[in-house]
């Protein structure tokens, strides 16, 4: 088996863990009760997979720059969904406040 | 006379850290635009820079000043956290009542700085079975999937961390 091909499985590997954890948090977004917890399954398992997606990626390119690029990609992603998932929680939650009060 | 001067003084000084900031974004943002495009598509980037420019002149963030000696076993920490958080929800997405003892809870902070507030409140989403919702006083407001689980202990370790990382030492409590 050469380097490459090797490189090739390994970066597969991850893209596929990727997907994985993309279908599951699809599958959480449908199955868990409330907002709330389908917020849960959207920043966590979205946030893992394009990790998993972005190393992958990373591998594959064989370019120290574009490694370099992907992985300032999904710094920016992750901490949009670090705060969109707060924002999203504290909007949902006043809006229900604000219907309770009225 | 003299204590008017010397606030006047001290408004400026303000007014001079805070435009100091602001330019600091300002580059921020010009260097990640040019990274991230190449040096290219101006036109969309220069309005893109000057909205965020002025977003943060507005809302004034925290600064994210931080300290690069603790910065890898912040790194280690936060993915080991991360990793577990995406399974534990990838698991839950497979079982039955996986939501039925979520729950609201209150955490109080024992950081008293800003920055390390905000930084937990929203870093604390990608974490193992919380979601931060809204800071309220010296509590934040959490949302658990489970509150059966130890969600404090969770929350308390992302926050000691964070305050190593930010140079924020924990409150001391009287």
């Amino acid at each position: 088996m050469t380097p490459g091909t090797l490189v090739d499985i390994l970066s597969w590997t991850l893209m596929a863990a990727g997907i994985c954890f993309y279908l599951t948090g699809a599958l959480g977004l449908l199955r868990f009760s409330d907002f709330y917890c389908r917020l849960h399954a959207v920043t966590k398992t979205d946030t893992l997979g394009l990790g998993f997606l972005a190393l992958g990626l990373a591998i594959a390119s064989g370019s120290l720059r574009a490694a370099c690029y992907i992985f300032l990609i999904y710094l920016i992603a992750m901490a949009s969904a670090a705060v969109n998932g707060q924002l999203l929680a504290r909007y949902k939650l006043e809006q229900e406040q604000s219907q309770d009060d009225s | 006379m003299a204590a008017s001067r010397g606030k006047r003084s001290e408004n400026s000084q303000q007014h001079g850290l805070r435009t100091v900031r602001v330019l600091l974004w300002a580059l921020v943002y010009t260097a990640t635009w040019t990274l991230l495009s190449s040096g290219q598509g101006w036109y969309i980037g220069i309005p893109v820079i000057c909205l965020a420019t002025g977003l943060s002149y507005i809302l004034q963030p925290p600064s994210l000043a931080f300290r690069l000696q603790h910065l890898p076993g912040f790194i280690a920490y936060f993915v080991s956290r991360q990793l577990l958080g995406g399974m534990d929800v990838a698991k839950r997405s497979f079982q039955r009542d996986a939501t039925s003892h979520a729950a609201w809870v209150h955490y109080p902070f024992t950081s008293a700085a800003l920055n390390t507030r905000i930084g937990l409140s929203a870093l604390i989403g990608l974490l193992p079975g919380t979601l931060g919702a809204r800071i309220e006083s010296d509590a934040l407001l959490i949302h658990v999937l489970d509150e059966r689980l130890d969600w404090k202990s969770e929350v308390a370790n992302l926050e000691r961390h964070l305050s190593k990382l930010l140079g924020t030492p924990a409150r001391t409590s009287s």
